[in-house]
This record gives C-alpha cells, structure tokens and sequence, in this order.
C-alpha cells in the first residue's frame, strides 16, 4: 500500500470515528458558546478596547476547550488495546503521530472558525482586517499547540487529563504569546515589522516542535 | 521458521519475571506453554512479541537478533489474545477492511474468516454494540486473516462458546499444517498431534512432555 494511500486511511480512520461520537464535538461547541455569551454579556466594551480583547478570548477558548479534546486523541486505541496491531503493523509510530495531527489540526480548524463566528456575532466585533493574515495566523497558531499536545497524548495514553495541561502550557506559552500578539496586530489594521517579527518566531516555534517530535518519537518508539 | 530463546531475563520492580529462559520453537509444532497465575506467560509472550525488551539475554528469530527483528518486524508476526484490538465506533467491515488495508493482506481471506466464525450478519454493525465474546471473536479472525509466519496466541479460548472454540482449534491446526510457527498460553489444552507442552515456573522454561 502506498505510504500516501495509508496516511490518507489513517486520517479517515479518526475523522470517521470522531465524528460517530459527537459526544466531544458537541462539547467543543458548548464549551465555545458557553465563554464568549459570558464574555459578551459581562463586559460592555468601546469598539478599540474589543480589537484588544477579542485576540485574547479567542485563543483562550481555542487552548482550554481542545485540551480535553486532544488529550485524548489516542483513548480508543489505548482503552482497546489497538495499539498491540500498530506495533506490529508496517505503520511507524512517527507516521501515526503526523496523520492523528493532521486529523486533530482538520477538527479544531473546523471549530476554531465556529468559535471565529460566535465570537465576532456575540461581541458585535465589526472591523475590517486582513483575512489572508489572519487565517495565517489561526493555522499557525493551531499546528504548534495540536502537534505537541496529539504527541504527548500518546505518551499519556491512559493517565489523567490534568497531567497534559502541566505539561503542554508552559511549553506553548512562547508560541501563545506571538499569536495573540500577531492577531491583535490584525485587528488593529497594523501589518507591520512587529507583526513581521512575531511570524518569524511562530514559524521557527513550529520547526521546533516538530523536529523535536520526530526525534522525541524515534528515541521513545522506534529505538530498542 | 524457528525462534530461539537465550538466556531470557526480564525483570519488573526489581523482580525477575523471566530468569535465564532457553529453549527453541520450531515451526510444524504447536507450543503450549502452561503455568500458574502470574508465572510470567504473558510477559514471556509479549517479549517474543517484541512489546517489550529483554533485560538479558537475547531472542533469535531465524539467527535474526531481537533488536534487528524488532526494526523489521513488520508483517511476520500476530499477536492474538482474548482483548478486543477493534475500533469500537467501526463497523465489523470497516474494522477488517482498515487493517487489512495497513497489513496489506487480502480482502477475501478476511471475508472467508468473518463467514467461518459466523460474523457475516454483523458486518454492518458497530463493534461497541458486540458481546465480549464476539468482540474476541472478532478479534481473532482478524488476526487469523494475515498471512504471518509466527502465530502468537494469549489465552485465544477463554470467553469463547464451545463452536467458536472448535472453530478456533481448526485453524490452529491448519496453521501448523501450513508449517507456521505457533505458541499459545491457554488453560484450555487441546491434544493435538506436533504439540509440545512446556511448563513456566520460576521464570524457566521446561519442557512437560
């Protein structure tokens, strides 16, 4: 079988499986609706304190709803036992990580455009901004988080939600930091060096995580 | 096929499970391995599995060494046990269809194994509305469905109906006629011709025969 063929079975695998228990879906978006009514009910806000403020709801719904979420990208197989065939499968445990993350990135980027809505609707956000950057900005922010968090899913299969958010947070905090910076920058019709800068150290933030994956992954998988 | 066990030792929490084990299975025989609760059966099989790593000593795969058959592992061996290893929220179909798909194995074995252990009429149903015992039913003929040269078995019988037992032992039987390699840990001991009975105490490995 073809390694594109395979990768596109693993993908459809998870998305065929998430979907026919919509029990955390459905979480994801009453978690979302849930915190940006409390947000546009308590606070009554000037239209240029919001492009400050919305960057902030946002990414704050994106990083607690999908910690749960994605914390458990690998509970099926852990709780069933389906890693017994992956292991003696010609599947390598890097690839498995790659497709679940780009299974994982396909969902969240399908809620995070939902959360995008609510919140503009919710807080009467009407400001006219940069939609290539931004959506830029949204993946970016995305791919980082839900590669690092997919990746040690796998190394906590089987343990408590809480550990992941002790160990995710404080990893992402650099990669949080240049996003909510790059999209408040987006808001304010301001494209530039700033902006400029903080691209460069999200990108460099994402090559990072990623190859430390995969290194992390042969070490910890692959090796004897 | 043969595989050949040297001076295994495994230990857990400073406790030797496997204590210098050696001994060789050929392929054409059936090889039962008994022993009490918590003799180490299972870790003995997980090992051969290469689930896990050896403290000591080393498993000789057709002169191949654990490490090197570790690496390339892939498609020689099966591991069939009484847990269930399928996608719950799949069909029977999509779940056989998925990993015949990843083993590159054929379809239409698969689809003769789902009509011997009589899962036809469940192909469309999701694998959570399953019994156990046709969870592990299940299980097994998917396992069954590769074409592997070893063929490790965990208690396969435990939880199954009497048919499904008597279905089982004939493919068991079937497989060491085609000359694959087989060990199996059950309570369950079936008298069937090649087979060779070991017992596990100790962490060793003896022959009971």
């Amino acid at each position: 079988m073809g390694k594109l063929k395979l990768i596109i079975n693993l993908i459809l695998i998870h998305l065929k499986n998430s979907f026919r228990n919509p029990q955390k879906l459905l979480y994801l978006m009453f978690f979302s609706f849930l915190i940006v009514v409390i947000f546009a009910f308590s606070f009554d806000l000037s239209p240029k304190l919001l492009n400050k403020v919305t960057p902030g709801i946002i990414w704050s719904v994106i990083i607690l709803g999908s910690t749960n979420i994605l914390s458990e990208s690998f509970r099926e197989e852990s709780d069933n036992f389906i890693f017994y065939r992956f292991l003696l499968s010609p599947i390598s445990m890097t690839t498995l990580i790659i497709t679940r993350t780009l299974s994982n990135m396909l969902i969240v980027t399908i809620w995070e455009f939902f959360i995008i809505f609510l919140t503009f609707i919710f807080l009467n956000f009407s400001v006219n901004f940069n939609i290539h950057w931004f959506i830029l900005t949204i993946l970016l922010g995305s791919i980082g988080y839900v590669m690092l968090t997919t990746f040690f899913s796998l190394i906590i299969s089987g343990t408590k939600n809480i550990l992941m958010a002790i160990i995710i947070y404080p990893l992402i905090l650099p990669l949080l930091m240049g996003v909510l910076k790059m999209t408040t920058l987006i808001f304010l019709d301001n494209i530039n060096s700033e902006f400029f800068f903080w691209l460069k150290i999200v990108s460099g933030f994402n090559i990072i995580y990623l190859s430390v994956i995969v290194i992390l992954t042969e070490l910890v998988f692959e090796s004897e | 096929m043969k595989i050949e066990l040297k001076n295994l030792s495994f230990s857990y929490q400073n406790k030797f499970i496997i204590k210098k084990a050696s001994n060789t299975f050929n392929s054409g025989n059936i090889h039962f391995i008994n022993g009490k609760n918590g003799s180490g059966k299972t870790t003995l099989l997980k090992l051969i599995a290469t689930f896990l790593n050896p403290d000591f000593g080393d498993i000789l795969y057709n002169d191949i060494t654990f490490k090197n058959f570790k690496k390339n592992k892939k498609n020689n061996l099966s591991y069939i046990t009484h847990l269930p290893m399928l996608y719950p929220e799949l069909s029977l179909k999509e779940n056989f269809n998925f990993f015949n798909k990843i083993y590159s194995s054929k379809l239409e074995k698969a689809k003769d194994l789902r009509k011997n252990f009589n899962l036809m009429q469940f192909n469309d149903m999701q694998v959570k509305k399953f019994s156990r015992g046709m969870k592990q039913k299940a299980s097994i003929a998917l396992s069954l469905s590769f074409n592997y040269g070893i063929y490790l078995f965990d208690e396969p019988f435990s939880g199954l109906d009497i048919e499904s037992q008597e279905i089982l032992n004939n493919h068991i039987i079937e497989l060491s006629k085609q000359n694959k390699l087989i060990i199996m840990i059950s309570h369950h001991v079936n008298k069937i011709e090649n087979s060779i009975y070991y017992s596990l105490e100790n962490g060793k490995i003896e022959i009971n025969n």
